[in-house]
C-alpha cells in the first residue's frame, strides 16, 4: 500500500542493555586487583551508552589485564604480547561502525609494544585505549616494566630498578598527531567511568592510562595516593572531566587546566605539581587514519568493476 | 521542537555486515539512514522534458501515461522525506485526563510528563529509579500503542501496570535489573491516580468530547452543589422556624426547662412570652411560605439529581451517523436521532436548560431569603424573568452539555443553514465535525483538504471553534476543558484515514490547530491561538534531516509543505512524479523555495519538487504538478492569514510591528537623549556640591581633634565610598572571607555499620567473607544488604581487607560475641 502505513509513526523498539548484559564469566584477577575496577566501570559505560554488544570489541594483548576480552559479554580479540594497537587499528580500518576498546599492560604497551603504541598515537585512530599500568609485568610474575620506579625489587633486578621509569603521558604527549591524552587511578570509580566516557566520545585515539594497583607484586606503588590524595592533582577544567561530587571530594589539589593547551599538558605530565588526574589534552580536529582507510567502502562489487573498466578504458586503442 | 536526525528503520544491524557497511556512521548503534543516490555524469534529456511537462500538466499526464514512474521507484513504503521527523516529534503521545480532584480543576497533560513526574517524586524519596528512568521513553511508546488502537478511554493506572509487566518480559532482564525495575514501577504505579484517563488517537472523539466537557464543567457543579446545599438548609430552617410558631404555648416552658435551674433564675420565659407580640399573626404570609417551599424543593431536587455520577449529557445526530455509544454503554447519556441535528439540538438545548433555569431560579431566591433580603415588589419580577441568557457562567456551565455530532463534508445547504442559525442563537451547543479529511476514493481532489467550516465559524464570531486532530490529544482535551459554556462552539477533528494522515496534516499547514474564542475582542487580544503548530514562525516546519550523501554524510534541509502532507494519501500521490537522478538540474526547486521565488510564474521559470524516501530508504526528487503547487500557495496564505489573525507574524501583522517597532525606537532615541541630557546636568552639579561639601567636610576634619571625618552630606560619603579604603578603615573587613582559618570540622563517628558504595571498586572480596551481608547495586557497587546477617567481626575482616577501604564496621553491638576486645581494637581505625 502506498502512503502512510498507520503505525510509521512508531519507532521500533531497539534492546536495550543491563549490566548483565555486558558480564561475561566471573573475573579470574587476586583479590584487591585494580582491574576489578576497570571491568566494572567498562561494563557500567557499556550500559550507560546502551552499545550493542554485538558491535563492539575489546582488544587486548597478553598479560593479567590482558585477560579483560574474557570477562566482557562483546566480542574480543585476545591477542599477541605487544600487538594489541595493531589489531585494534586493523579492526579499525575496515569496520568504522564498531565500538574498539584495547585493554594493555604497560608490558604489553610500552615495552614490547613500544614502536606500535608511537604509531598508533600518530594514526589517531578512532578507539579507546586503557593502559593498565602496575609498574610491573604481573602475569609473568614480577618482573621490572618500564614503568617501575628506580629502586622497585623484582625478581629481573632483585636489588632494585637501577633506573628511573619512562612516562607514558610525557612519551605519548611528544607524538605529533596525539589527540587525547588521560589519566585516571582505578581507586576512584567515578572519575574513571567519566574518564573512560570522555575518551569513548572521543573522535580519534583516545589513550587513558589507569594507574591500576596490583596487591600483590606491587602492593606499595600507589597505595600512598591512596592514603594520602594530596599527593595527586586534579585537573579541572569546563572542558576536561567531571566526574561529580563524590569524585571530587576525594582531590584535595587541583589545577586549572585547559585541555586544548599542549604545552601545559607537557609541563603538566612532568608531575612538578602532584600526580595528575584528568584529561592533559584533546584536540578534535587532528587528521584521522581511518578515515583515509575506510574509503570506498560503501562501494557495492559492481561499482567497483564499473570503476575499474573505466579506468581501463583509457588504455583502449 | 527538535531538529534531529531521521533514519527510517532502527533495527539491529547483522554482527557483521556486508561489505557495502557505511563508512561514515562510527562508533554508535545506528543503521540505514536516507541517502541521495549519485548523479550520473550523462544527463537524460527525455526526462527532463518529461518532469516540466508533468509539472505544467500533471494530473492530466498521470491519468492517461500509466509506465510514468522511473524504474528503480517504488511507491511501496514510500513516504514524503519531510514526514519523517514527525516520528521523533511524538506528537500523536497520549494525553492524561486528570479529572476533578477535591477541589483541583480536572486537567489535561502529556502522557510523557506524568510518568516523568512520577519518577522524579519516586527519585525524591530516596530511589535512584535509574532502568525505570531510562526506560519511560518505552512504556509511553507502549502505552500509546494501545491507546491507538483502542476506541475507548483507558484507565492509565491500570494500562501502565499491565504494559510495564510486558515490558520486563520482553526485556528479558534478570537479576537485580529486574528487581530493582519491578520495584520502581510498583512505586510509580501507586503515585497514579485511579481515575486518570488516557486520550490517544484511536479514542473515539464522540467519547472524548462528552467525557471532557462533563469534567470541564464539574468544578462548577461541585460549587454550586456546596452553595444549594447550604442555602436549601436555610430555607428549610425558615420553614421550620415559621412552622414552629403555630405551637407557641408550650414555648415558656421548653425555654425554662431547656435554661435549667440556673439559667432559669436570670431568664424569665414566662414574662419574655408576655412581652412578645402575637406570635401566630407573626407568621410568614402565604406567598412567602409558598415560595420557600419551592425554593427548597427545587433545591433538594437538583442536589438530588447531581449528587452522585457524572452530569447527564446529550448527543444528537443524523439518523445513520455512527457513534461511539452504539458500542459502548455511557453513564447518563441520552442519543437522539434526527434528520436535522443541528435545527433539533437548538430546540433541545431550550428544553434541557429549563430546569436548570429553575434551579437558578431557587439560588438567588434562597440567596436573598438567608440574608433577608427578599423585596417581593422588586425580586418577584426579576427573577420570574430570569432566563437562560441572563443566568451566570457558573450556572449555565451545569446545563447538561448537548452536543451534535457531525460528519463534517457532508454538510449541504441545510445543515449550513441551521448552523448558523444555531451560532447566532447563542445557545451553548457543541457541534463536533468528525471525519472532515479525504478518504482514499477522492483521488485527485485537492479541495476535499479545506477546513472551510472553521472559517466559516470564526467569521460569524459569535462562537468559539477548535480546530483540532485526533493525532495531538493533548491539543483536543486541552482545548475542550477551556471551552466556553456560555458560547455555542464547533469542534473541526482531523480524522480519518487514521493519525498518520491527521499528523502530516496539522503539521503541513493543511489542518492548522487553531483555538478561537469570540470574547477575545473585549478583552484586547486576538482571541486566535495558534501556538500548537510548529515552527509558527516560518512558512512551513523545517527540518534537518541526517543523510548520506554519495561521497560523505551530511544534512539536507527539507520543509514539511502542504504538498507533502496531501501525499500521505492517495489523494496527493497523482499529483507528484519522482524523477530519476539522471534529470535532475538547476531549474528545479524545493517547493518552499518556489513558493517565494520571483520567476515562479514564468514560462522558464524553476519547477517545483519535494522530496520522496522509497522503502529503501533512498530519496528521489519529486516534480510537484502545479495545480499542487498552487494548493500549496493557497494553504499557505490561508495560514498566514490565520497568523494575521492571531497577530504572530502574518504579512500584515510584520508590517504593522515593523512601523511600531520604528516608531519605538525613534522615540527611545528622542529619550536616550533626553536622559544622557539630563544625567550630564546632574553629574555636574554634584560634582560642583561634592568640592563644595568636601572643602567644607576638610575643614571640619582639620578642626576636629580626633581626626574622624564627620558626615558632611551626600555628595561627600559618595565620593569616600568610592576612594580606595584607607588605613585606618575598619581591619575585619578588608579581609576575604576565605582567607579566615574554617572552623574544624568535628570528626564524625557513625554508630551503624556502612558501605562508602561510590567509592567501592567491585572487586568482590567482601562477599568471600559474607555473601549475605554484601549485595552489588545496579552499578555492581556494594552496599550493606542484610545486618542481620552478619557479626561485628566479619565487618571488621572485610573492611581490613576492602582494597577501596570503603566499608565501615560502625560501633559493635553490645550483645554480639565476636565483638572481642581485640576485634574492637582492630575495628577502631576503620
Ligand atoms: C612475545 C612474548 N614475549 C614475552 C611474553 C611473556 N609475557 C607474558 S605477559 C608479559 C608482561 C605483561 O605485563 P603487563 O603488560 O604489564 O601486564 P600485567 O600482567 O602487569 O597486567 C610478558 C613479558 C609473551 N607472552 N610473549
Ligand atoms: S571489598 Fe570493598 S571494593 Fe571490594 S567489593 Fe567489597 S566493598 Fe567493594
Amino acid at each position: 500500500m502506498y502512503g502512510l502505513k498507520l503505525d510509521w509513526m512508531e519507532t521500533p523498539e531497539a534492546p536495550y542493555y543491563t549490566l548483565e548484559d555486558y558480564t561475561g564469566p566471573e573475573a579470574r584477577w587476586c583479590p584487591g586487583c585494580g582491574d576489578f575496577a576497570v571491568l566494572t566501570a567498562a561494563q557500567r559505560l557499556c550500559r550507560d551508552e546502551q552499545l550493542a554488544p554485538e558491535k563492539t570489541v575489546f582488544v587486548s594483548g597478553i598479560g593479567c589485564s590482558s585477560r579483560f576480552p574474557h570477562y566482557m559479554k562483546t566480542y574480543g580479540f585476545h591477542g599477541l604480547h605487544g600487538r594489541a594497537l595493531p589489531v585494534a587499528c586493523g579492526i579499525r580500518a575496515r569496520r568504522p561502525d564498531l565500538n574498539i576498546f584495547v585493554a594493555t599492560g604497560d608490558g604489553d604497551c610500552c615495552s614490547i609494544g613500544s614502536a606500535h603504541w608511537i604509531h598508533a598515537v600518530r594514526y589517531n585512530m578512532r578507539m579507546v585505549v586503557m593502559m593498565f599500568d602496575n609498574n610491573v609485568y604481573g602475569l609473568t610474575k614480577n618482573q621490572t616494566s618500564p614503568t617501575s620506579p628506580e629502586g622497585l625489587r623484582t625478581y629481573t633486578h632483585p636489588r632494585g630498578a637501577p633506573i628511573e621509569g619512562m612516562d607514558p603521558l610525557q612519551v605519548s604527549l611528544a607524538v605529533r598527531g596525539v589527540s587525547f591524552i588521560a589519566q585516571t587511578v582505578d581507586f576512584n570509580p567515578q572519575h574513571l567511568l567519566a574518564t573512560l566516557t570522555a575518551a569513548y566520545h572521543h573522535p580519534g585515539f583516545a589513550f587513558v592510562r589507569i594507574l591500576q594497583r596490583c596487591p600483590h607484586y606491587t602492593p606499595r606503588a600507589f597505595a600512598p595516593l591512596q592514603e594520602n590524595p594530596s599527593m595527586m592533582s586534579l585537573l579541572v577544567h569546563p572542558d576536561g572531566i567531571d566526574g561529580g561530587e563524590s569524585m571530587t571530594r576525594l582531590f584535595p589539589n587541583r589545577i586549572e587546566h585547559d585541555p586544548s593547551d599542549l604545552r601545559g599538558a607537557r609541563v603538566i605530565a612532568e608531575a612538578e605539581q602532584g600526580i595528575p588526574v584528568g584529561l592533559l589534552y584533546k584536540n578534535d580536529s587532528v587528521p584521522r587514519y581511518d578515515h583515509a582507510s575506510a574509503s570506498g567502502l560503501s562501494a557495492t562489487r559492481e561499482d567497483r568493476v564499473k570503476l575499474l573498466e573505466q579506468q581501463l578504458d583509457w588504455f583502449r586503442i | 521542537m527538535t531538529q534531529g536526525a531521521t533514519r527510517i528503520s532502527e533495527e539491529k544491524q547483522d554482527a557483521q555486515p556486508a561489505v557495502e557497511a557505511r563508512p561514515t556512521i562510527e562508533q554508535s548503534k545506528a543503521s540505514s539512514i536516507l541517502r541521495v543516490p549519485p548523479e550520473p555524469s550523462q544527463p537524460d534529456n527525455a526526462w527532463i522534458d518529461r518532469a516540466r511537462r508533468f509539472y505544467r500538466l500533471g494530473i492530466q499526464i498521470s491519468s492517461r501515461d500509466e509506465g510514468l514512474d522511473p524504474s528503480g521507484f517504488s511507491w511501496e513504503g514510500s513516504v514524503p522525506a519531510a514526514v519523517t521527523p514527525l516520528r521523533k516529534l511524538k506528537p500523536g503521545l497520549p494525553a492524561v485526563l486528570i479529572p476533578c480532584e477535591d477541589d483541583a480543576p480536572p486537567a489535561v497533560r502529556p502522557l510523557p510528563e506524568v510518568l516523568e513526574g512520577a519518577i522524579e517524586s519516586i527519585r525524591s524519596s530516596g530511589h535512584p529509579a535509574r532502568l525505570l528512568g531510562d526506560l519511560v521513553d518505552r512504556l509511553v511508546r507502549r502505552i500509546a500503542r494501545r491507546t491507538k488502537d483502542n476506541s475507548a478511554l483507558l484507565h492509565l493506572r491500570e494500562v501502565a501496570g499491565e504494559e510495564a509487566t510486558a515490558l520486563i518480559k520482553d526485556l528479558e532482564l534478570v537479576g537485580e535489573a529486574r528487581d530493582s525495575l519491578s520495584e520502581d514501577v510498583e512505586r510509580l504505579l501507586a503515585s497514579l491516580s485511579l481515575g486518570w484517563r488516557l486520550v490517544g488517537p484511536g479514542v473515539a472523539a464522540d467519547l472524548i468530547a462528552v467525557e471532557v466537557l462533563r469534567q470541564s464543567r464539574e468544578p462548577a457543579r461541585r460549587r454550586l452543589l456546596r452553595e444549594a446545599a447550604t442555602l436549601a438548609e436555610k430555607v428549610e430552617d425558615l420553614l421550620r422556624l415559621d412552622a414552629g410558631k403555630g405551637d407557641s404555648p408550650e414555648l415558656p416552658r421548653d425555654l425554662q426547662s431547656g435554661l435549667g435551674h440556673v439559667g432559669s433564675r436570670h431568664v424569665d420565659a414566662e414574662a419574655l412570652a408576655r412581652v412578645h407580640p402575637d406570635r401566630k399573626a407573626n407568621r410568614f404570609d402565604p406567598a412567602r411560605r409558598k415560595r420557600l417551599h419551592k425554593t427548597a424543593s427545587v433545591l433538594r431536587d437538583w442536589i438530588e439529581k447531581n449528587r452522585d455520577g457524572p452530569l447527564p449529557a446529550h448527543l444528537v445526530t443524523g439518523p445513520e451517523k455512527a457513534t461511539a455509544f452504539d458500542s459502548q454503554q455511557m453513564e447518563a447519556l441520552d442519543l437522539h436521532r434526527h434528520s436535522r441535528p443541528l435545527e433539533e439540538a437548538t430546540e433541545l438545548y431550550l428544553e434541557i436548560a429549563r430546569p436548570v433555569v429553575e434551579f437558578a431560579r431557587a439560588l438567588r431566591i434562597a440567596r436573598l431569603e438567608a440574608t433577608a433580603t427578599y423585596r417581593a415588589a422588586i425580586h418577584d419580577d426579576a427573577i420570574e424573568s430570569l432566563d437562560w441568557q441572563a443566568i451566570k457562567p457558573d450556572e449555565l456551565a451545569v446545563v447538561p452539555p448537548v452536543i451534535v455530532l457531525l460528519g463534517g463534508l457532508g454538510l449541504d445547504s441545510t445543515d449550513i443553514g441551521d448552523l448558523s442559525h444555531l451560532v447566532w442563537s447563542g445557545r451553548p451547543v457543541l457541534v463536533l465535525a468528525t471525519g472532515v479529511t479525504p478518504d482514499d476514493e477522492e483521488i485527485g481532489d485537492l479541495s476535499r483538504h479545506q477546513p472551510t467550516l472553521g472559517a466559516l465559524l470564526i467569521a460569524l464570531r459569535y462562537g468559539w471553534v477548535l480546530q483540532s486532530s485526533i493525532a495531538r490529544p493533548t491539543h483536543l482535551t486541552g482545548g475542550l476543558l477551556a471551552s466556553d459554556p456560555c458560547r455555542p462552539g464547533l469542534v473541526l477533528l482531523a480524522s480519518a484515514p487514521g493519525p498518520s494522515w491527521a499528523e502530516a496534516a496539522a503539521s503541513g499547514r493543511a489542518w492548522p490547530l487553531i483555538r478561537f474564542r469570540p470574547t477575545g475582542h473585549e478583552s484586547g487580544e486576538s482571541g486566535m491561538d495558534l501556538d500548537d503548530n510548529i515552527s509558527l514562525e516560518s512558512d512551513w516546519p523545517k527540518f534537518s534531516l541526517e543523510v548520506e550523501y554519495p561521497k560523505s554524510p551530511g544534512t539536507l534541509e527539507v520543509s514539511l509543505t502542504f504538498a507533502d502532507a496531501a501525499m500521505a494519501n492517495a489523494t496527493g500521490r497523482e499529483h507528484v512524479l519522482p524523477i530519476p537522478p539522471e534529470c535532475w538540474s538547476e531549474s528545479q526547486t524545493p517547493l518552499a523555495e518556489w513558493l517565494r521565488h520571483p520567476e515562479r510564474d514564468s514560462a522558464t521559470g524553476p519547477i517545483p519538487f519535494i522530496w520522496l524516501a522509497d522503502g529503501e530508504g533512498v530519496l528521489w526528487r519529486a516534480v510537484v504538478s502545479r495545480a499542487l503547487a498552487l494548493a500549496s500557495l493557497d494553504r499557505l496564505r490561508a495560514f498566514e492569514h490565520l497568523k494575521d489573525l492571531a497577530g504572530v507574524g502574518g504579512p500584515n501583522t510584520l508590517r504593522v510591528r515593523t512601523q511600531a517597532r520604528d516608531e519605538a525606537m525613534a522615540e527611545a532615541v528622542a529619550e536616550k537623549e533626553r536622559l544622557e541630557k539630563e544625567r550630564d546636568d546632574a553629574v555636574a552639579q554634584a560634582l560642583e556640591a561634592g568640592a563644595r561639601n568636601a572643602m567644607s567636610g576638610l575643614a571640619a576634619a582639620l578642626i576636629s581633634s580626633d581626626g574622624v571625618l564627620p558626615l558632611v552630606g551626600r555628595a561627600a560619603t559618595l565620593s569616600a565610598s568610592q576612594a580606595k579604603p584607607s588605613e585606618d578603615a575598619p581591619a575585619e573587613e578588608e579581609e576575604p572571607a576565605g582567607e579566615k582559618e574554617a572552623p574544624e570540622e568535628p570528626e564524625i563517628i557513625l554508630d551503624e555499620p556502612w558501605v562508602d558504595t561510590p567509592l567501592c571498586t567491585s572487586c568482590n572480596d567482601c562477599f568471600k567473607i559474607n555473601e549475605l551481608l554484601f549485595k552489588y547495586d545496579e552499578n555492581k557497587q556494594a552496599y550493606l544488604n542484610d545486618l542481620s546477617k552478619a557479626t561485628y567481626a566479619e565487618l571488621v575482616k572485610a573492611a581490613e581487607i576492602c582494597p577501596a577501604k570503603c566499608i565501615h564496621p560502625g560501633r559493635p553491638d553490645p550483645d554480639d560475641p565476636t565483638a572481642t576486645p581485640e576485634m574492637i581494637q582492630r575495628g577502631k581505625p576503620l
